[in-house]
């Protein structure tokens, strides 16, 4: 019972982490262009910009007509249940280190939500860092860190 | 006790009094009359005269509305049209001197002959000749293409020099590029009526940035009119979450979109931390939240005269329109009307002086507002 907690636990810090880098990144890469044209992008509107992003995407619901849900992470929730549930199966038959096969799982969750998003919303990328080919790496690599995250979790705990 | 309930009573009766009192004297100002229904997203309107209205139907059909009926077919000789997204058959507009030479002006979203992945915002001119446009020819086409259908603009208005002002939207994926002058994402554009660019552009000798630039710095500008003398034009655009602007359009200005903004994504990232810069316009109104504005008419009729000098501006969300009260090119009021009608895709003035509402669904309606007198 503790250890099922304990992963749920482990699984939510992880949603927590991955919206976060996401956040950070969409933030950081307006940013970096604001800079381009000179505007005044100093280190306290970074942590201000960081800090609001975080709140806003990832703690606050969406506005109507959206459903009253914090909309990125309960986008990358479900990435990642199915996502983690396979890699639950494939373990089962596979010897491998957790926090690669999650971590791969993570990726793979982030990939298919940045890829599946254009083409629901008529060719637009909802999420501003998504729209370059540079932007969806990192972004699929923020998938990894939270995937890893949650593999090396139970790795050490053994849950 | 008796003596309380029977107070209550009497302020509640007094209350019901003053409240259906002020409601009918509301209802008096106008009324509404069905022009006509059933038309499929309709968004431009023009009017050949007070009881022959063309209407573009966002599917793609122009239509023709003659005395208060709706008619069949439509008129042939339009350009395929992209209807996706929030693409299709948009803008039309009457040249200054239709009279005599029935030149229409019609803008829309279209698929790239040589790639059907992408798609552009267009403008052509035709002759309107009985119930066919002839003689259509190309004035402008928004470049680069774009993958997305999204905020096309594709809003016209003639200025008084003769000249033809076109909104073009920032393609929603492309903002960045709305703060350059090599494309015409988020740029208002200006072109004589045959398409060819007027020598006093702003940007006609600026080296790699595209001569038929008026302004910049745009997002999705969907009203754009001009006072009764000509001397202003209104413009405003659609703000993200949050963050709609109502402008006056001066020649070579940058509106600042996306570096500056009242609004934010609609992910809840801020799109931009600042909302002022010199060297940026700031508009003379803006809402948060945004009211989806999408269509606008500078009146100067006389069945409402004390509307005159008065912007109207539809608003898609929640559904109204919005009646601004100007002062030396200040936005000093607001007052929300006609919002029982849902969803209003444009407002424009009639000839007759009355107005003019377009509905946005599947079975748009053509509405007109009178005095109830």
């Amino acid at each position: 019972m503790i250890n099922r907690i304990k992963k749920v636990g482990f699984f939510l810090l992880s949603i927590l982490l991955v919206s976060f880098l996401v956040g950070a990144q969409t933030t950081v890469s307006n940013l970096i262009w604001l800079l381009s044209i000179d505007m005044p992008v100093t280190f306290g509107v970074l942590i201000a910009s960081i800090y609001h992003d975080f709140i806003l995407m990832t703690l606050t619901s969406s506005p109507p007509p959206l459903p009253p849900l914090p909309l990125l992470p309960v986008l990358i929730s479900i990435g990642l249940v199915i996502s983690f549930g396979v890699t639950w199966i494939v373990l089962r038959w596979i010897k491998t280190q957790k926090k690669y096969a999650y971590g791969i799982a993570g990726a793979v969750a982030l990939a298919f939500i940045f890829y599946l998003m254009p083409l629901l919303f008529f060719g637009v990328d909802m999420l501003a860092g998504a729209r370059t080919l540079t932007g969806k790496i990192i972004l699929v690599i923020c998938g990894y860190l939270g995937g890893h995250f949650f593999g090396s979790r139970l790795s050490k705990g053994e849950v | 006790m008796k003596k309380q309930i029977f107070k209550i009573s009497l302020l509640t009766i007094a209350s019901f009094l003053c409240f259906s009192l002020y409601a009918n004297h509301h209802e008096k100002a106008y009324k509404f009359e069905t022009i006509a229904e059933g038309l499929s997203f309709p968004w431009g309107i023009a009017f050949l005269s007070n009881d022959e209205i063309l209407v573009t139907e966002k599917t793609g059909q122009l239509r023709i509305i003659k005395d208060g009926k709706l008619l069949e077919d439509p008129i042939t000789g339009v350009p395929d049209s992209l209807f996706r997204g929030q693409g299709g058959l948009e803008g039309i507009v009457l040249h200054p001197n239709f009279a005599n030479n029935k030149y229409l002006y019609l803008s829309f979203s279209e698929t790239d002959a040589d790639n059907k992945k992408t798609n552009t915002l267009r403008v052509v001119r035709g002759k309107l000749e009985g119930n066919s446009l002839t003689e259509v020819e190309t004035i402008f086409r928004a470049s680069p293409s774009r993958k997305t259908a999204n905020h096309y603009g594709a809003k016209m208005v003639f200025l008084k020099d003769g000249t033809l002002l076109i909104t073009s939207g920032d393609g929603f994926s492309y903002r960045e590029e709305a703060q350059k002058l090599d494309n015409h994402f988020g740029k208002v554009i200006r072109v004589n009526d045959d398409g060819s660019i007027p020598a006093d552009n702003p940007f006609v000798s600026t080296p790699g940035a595209k001569p038929e630039i008026w302004s910049y710095g745009h997002r999705n500008l969907q009203g754009i009119v001009i006072n009764s003398d000509g001397s202003v034009v209104y413009e405003h655009e659609h703000g993200p979450r949050g963050g709609d602007e109502l402008n006056i359009i001066e020649k070579g200005k940058n509106y600042g979109w996306p570096a500056i903004t009242y609004g934010i994504d609609y992910s809840g990232a801020l799109i931009s931390p600042f909302k002022e810069k010199e060297g940026m316009e700031q508009p003379i109104k803006y809402w948060v939240p945004s009211i989806a504005p999408s269509g606008m008419t500078f009146y100067n009729g006389d069945l409402f005269p004390e509307w005159k000098g008065n912007l109207f501006v539809s608003a898609l969300v929640p559904g109204d329109v919005r009646r601004i009260t100007l002062v030396d090119n200040k936005a000093v009021d607001e007052e929300i009307l006609f919002n029982t009608e849902g969803r209003i895709r444009n407002v424009v003035s009639a000839p007759d002086g009355s107005l003019v509402l377009a509905t946005d669904s599947w079975k748009g309606k053509l509405i007109r507002v009178v005095p109830n007198n």
